[in-house]
């Protein structure tokens, strides 16, 4: 397996992914988990490029193009939200929100 | 094997990536943890240059690390740069032990496919069509433009949408809701 | 139209009078209802009394000698078709007119016995109610039908027993009384069950009549002795001995006393009593291929016949020594049934109507004039005071006693002439001498029994106590007797009519002229000849005499032990006379042996079945569904953190679908 073959790729990715899903699962700093977050859309990204490379077709790089818009547009109204949270009470801690328990 | 430039590029960009990738998440410090993710933007953004993709890598670096993570770093010395009381004990006790678990799993059954696979050359984009033979004719940027006016028009209106949506969103969750 | 076709009426009548007597409640008629409740409610019987003799009248007069009338189809589906109809045929006709002709002498009676009662309405109600059930039972043209007139008269036995409802002794007997009957129903299903598996249908004119307008039975679907025909006849018999309290399911009609005297009369003397010997002979025709049955049949009846005669000795119940006597004379006509004579058993069937119901009515012009009083040790010498009530009651006792020429005699030695005939002919067997031995000891109890109570209750002198005078009378030292009057008209007149018939009623079947029984004898299975069952030349004479023996000695010794000397009626302390006054301890052996046993176990299946299983099966379910719905809300932590997990959990197991897919 060459080193820049699709599958080395595509293993970074997963890599990547993974940590992303690690880092929602174990912070619980609202704004770190966001950062896991883009973390998992970016590897997603990376995937979506290579197979854009290896498959030679223009699609790849128009749905990384998408993913970026809506991730930006994610980051606005989620951090706005995260934002408004902090305003109503002084400590972002996620696991107090935790109102539909039961 | 072969070592080429390409190669020695590729093995540390990837070290670089997987590295601050970590970081993010092992950061305490939320700023740390921040940088660490526009290293990681980085890193992929040149990973883009590397399977040809000028245009979209500078994209990336324009708009992710550029705009996105300034906002996010804005929002971060705002509310909790320290985070000192936040990280205590956590209530759920066995939920570090499960996520590294299945972190373990996940990462290692996607690999063990994506070893065991290889890719289908009849998915490949016909001559006449591919991404490469347009970025040769036009260059990376025309290329990409055609692609998506040609073929994805309407999602790109769509997006243009998306975007308005999420600014009057956060225009109104930003509001002070003291007025009434 | 023919007039066959009155049947119907008489069935209808006392059902409109029942129902309509029920409702003046509701109508709120208030002045002059006593009136009204009497006329309605001896008027429906005697008009269904005159149509029942018109109908037979012209049944007498007719060559069909039978009409069976289907009036609707009451269930048809598939192959299953069920018709309600009435037949008039010989048998069902003489008992139209002994149920409806009685039952009007004692309605008419009852309006003067039961006049003071609070509840007036409520007794000619049921009292109507109970003739037409009894009309239904034999009237009906198929078992099923006599099925449910057979449970209505019990039901109807169940209200009147219990007609004075505030009493608990009442309400228990009552109770007993369906009970026991209830026995004898279930007897009656299972034999109806089989009847239609055999026959594949239940009305008259398949099992055991060849058509509907005649009375040629049908040709025996089984061999003699056949084992369902005998299963069949004897659930058959255990009805009838619930019903006619033949042994040992007899308990309930001494109880049964605890009703009003004309009930007693009416419905446990007279009528719904003999439903048993009428069920009988109705099945003649199955009876007669079944001598297994017929053999149990008259020994039960021997049996009970002594029995209830040696209880009925000791008695000091005034209705109760009655009731013993009913049952005693009831194993008589079971015993002529038995060994072969049906229209001997119905003979005897309607002079006991005519003699038994005098005899009740006798005793409730005593109890009506001693203001409820029933024992006979604190009577006597009411013969002064009650002239014409001693006179009929002595008629009444002559004919029990069977004393030539009343009608008693009659049929009382129709029944032991069968038992003679058969015991000494050819074709008979010598056992029938030994039922012939306990009919003629029974004969001597009952002339002995019947009239030590006429002479203690209206020979001697008066052992009332004085509680019954007014304080003021007592001061005078009057009479003691001086308050006590004979019975108003309204009762006098149906004792004196019965009175007569039981003088001259058994003209229609003496061995002669034997009309009864040549009238009945077509429906009485194949070739029923009563003659014979006469006993031939010099043996009828014997019979005849010995009977009339039979009596008298009893009459004799009543007499040694009640008039020649002052009567003496402390109870003897000696065991035989302890066992009988106790009615040989059988409603003690029937309460610990089944009342309790089934008692106890219903309060155990109550306790374990009841409370712990079911309730607590129900309970503890509900337990299980909050233990396991606690238990799932706790996936509910609240935590987003939880949520992403199994999420990933998730997408884990798909990516592993992926992996192990071949």
């Amino acid at each position: 397996m060459p080193p820049d073959s699709a599958t080395g790729y595509l293993i970074v990715s997963a890599i990547l992914f993974t940590i992303g899903v690690v880092g929602v699962l174990v912070r619980r700093n609202p704004l770190i988990m966001f950062m896991s977050i883009e973390l998992m859309l970016n590897a997603v990204n990376l995937s979506f490029m290579t197979f854009a490379h290896y498959l030679d077709s223009v699609d790849g790089w128009i749905f990384v193009f998408l993913v970026l818009t809506v991730a930006a547009a994610e980051v606005v109204v989620g951090l706005a939200i995260i934002v408004s949270i902090f305003r109503a009470r002084r400590d972002i801690n996620i696991d107090e929100l935790d109102s539909l328990k039961g | 094997m072969h070592i080429t430039a390409t190669t020695v590029a590729f093995v540390a960009l990837a070290i670089m990536s997987v590295l601050s990738g970590l970081g993010v998440i092992l950061f305490r410090n939320a700023v740390y943890s921040a940088l660490s993710l526009i290293l990681n933007l980085f890193s992929l953004a040149l990973f883009f240059l590397l399977l040809n993709a000028l245009f979209l890598a500078v994209v990336q670096v324009l708009i992710y690390t550029g705009a996105i993570m300034v906002l996010f770093l804005f929002v971060v010395t705002m509310l909790a740069p320290d985070a000192q009381g936040i990280e205590q004990r956590d209530p759920i006790r066995w939920q570090i032990g499960a996520a590294a678990g299945l972190g373990v799993i996940l990462a290692g059954g996607l690999s063990y496919i994506l070893l065991n696979s290889t890719l289908d050359p009849a998915a490949k984009a016909p001559a006449s069509d591919s991404l490469s033979s347009m970025v040769d004719k036009f260059g990376s940027i025309q290329a990409f433009g055609m692609g998506l006016f040609h073929g994805f028009l309407f999602p790109f209106e769509v997006t243009s949408v998306l975007l308005v949506v999420a600014i009057i969103g956060a225009l109104v969750l930003g509001r002070r809701a003291s007025r009434d | 139209m023919q007039v066959f076709d009155l049947t119907p009426l008489v069935l209808l009548l006392p059902l409109l009078g029942f129902l309509f007597i029920g409702s003046l409640r509701l109508l709120g008629v208030q002045e002059r209802r006593h009136e009204l409740i009497t006329w309605v409610g001896c008027g429906t019987i005697g008009v269904a009394f005159l149509l029942a003799l018109i109908s037979f009248l012209t049944l007498v007069n007719s060559a069909t000698q039978a009409d069976d009338v289907t009036l609707w189809n009451w269930v048809v589906s598939g192959k299953l078709g069920i018709d309600f109809g009435l037949r008039l045929d010989p048998l069902s006709g003489v008992m139209l007119l002994v149920v409806t002709g009685v039952g009007f002498l004692i309605h008419v009676y009852s309006a003067g016995y039961m006049h003071d009662d609070p509840s007036y309405w409520r007794y000619y109600s049921f009292l109507n109610f109970f003739i037409f059930a009894m009309v239904l039972l034999v009237s009906a043209n198929s078992f099923l039908f006599l099925l449910v007139g057979w449970a209505a008269v019990g039901l109807a036995s169940y209200l009147l027993i219990g007609f004075w409802y505030q009493r608990p002794s009442a309400v228990a007997a009552a109770k007993k009384a369906f009970v026991v009957n209830v026995i004898g129903d279930f007897g009656l299903m299972l034999a109806i069950f089989l009847l239609y598996n055999k026959f594949g249908t239940l009305a008259y004119n398949g099992i055991l009549f060849n058509s509907p307008n005649t009375t040629a039975p049908m040709p025996s679907a089984f061999g003699v002795n056949d084992p369902m025909l005998i299963a069949i006849t004897l659930l058959l018999f255990l009805a009838c001995a619930a019903k006619s309290a033949q042994l040992p399911l007899h308990v309930w009609l001494p109880d049964a006393m605890e009703g009003p005297t004309p009930v007693s009369a009416l419905i446990h003397a007279a009528t719904m009593v003999t439903a048993g010997v009428y069920l009988v002979a109705r099945a003649s025709n199955l009876f007669q291929y079944a001598p297994a049955s017929l053999w149990v049949v008259a020994g039960i009846g021997a049996a009970t016949a002594l029995f209830a005669a040696s209880i009925g000795l000791v008695q000091n119940d005034i209705k109760r020594i009655l009731a013993y006597s009913t049952i005693s004379q009831l194993g008589y006509m079971f015993m002529a049934e038995g060994a072969g004579n049906y229209s001997a058993g119905i003979f005897h069937l309607t002079t006991h109507a005519y003699f038994k119901a005098l005899l009740f009515m006798g005793a409730g012009s005593v109890i009506h004039a001693l203001d409820g009083e029933q024992d006979i040790r604190k009577m006597g010498g009411l013969r002064a005071r009650l002239p014409w009530t001693y006179w009929t009651f002595i008629i009444g006792g002559l004919a029990i006693a069977g004393i030539i020429p009343f009608a008693g005699f009659w049929s009382k030695d129709a029944i032991l002439g069968t038992l003679l005939t058969q015991g000494t002919s050819a074709g008979g067997s010598p056992w029938y001498l030994v039922l012939y031995g306990v009919g003629l000891l029974t004969a001597i109890l009952t002339g002995f029994y019947i009239f030590r109570l006429i002479f203690v209750v209206f020979h001697g002198s008066y052992r009332g106590s004085q509680a019954e005078v007014p304080a003021q009378a007592q001061a005078r030292r009057p009479n003691p007797l001086a308050r006590v009057h004979e019975a108003p008209w309204v009762m006098l007149v149906p004792m004196v009519f019965l009175a007569a018939l039981s003088t001259v009623g058994g003209i229609y079947g003496t061995p002669w002229a034997d009309a009864l029984g040549q009238f009945l004898a077509p429906v009485l299975g194949t070739n029923f000849n009563p003659d014979n069952f006469t006993p031939p030349g010099a043996l009828l004479w014997v019979s005849f005499a010995v009977g009339i023996l039979a009596g008298l000695i009893g009459i004799g010794v009543a007499w040694a032990m009640y008039v020649r000397r002052a009567p003496s009626l402390q109870p003897m302390r000696n065991f035989v006379y302890q066992t009988l006054l106790h009615k040989y301890w059988i409603d003690e052996l029937y309460e610990w042996v089944i009342v309790k046993p089934i008692v106890g176990a219903g309060k155990l299946a109550g306790r374990f079945i009841e409370a712990d299983a079911l309730d607590g099966g129900g309970r503890g379910l509900a337990w299980l569904v909050g233990k396991t719905s606690v238990g799932l809300r706790s996936v509910q932590s609240g935590y987003v953190r939880s949520y992403a997990l199994v999420f990933l959990v998730g997408a884990i197991l798909i990516l592993i679908y992926y992996i192990v897919r071949p």
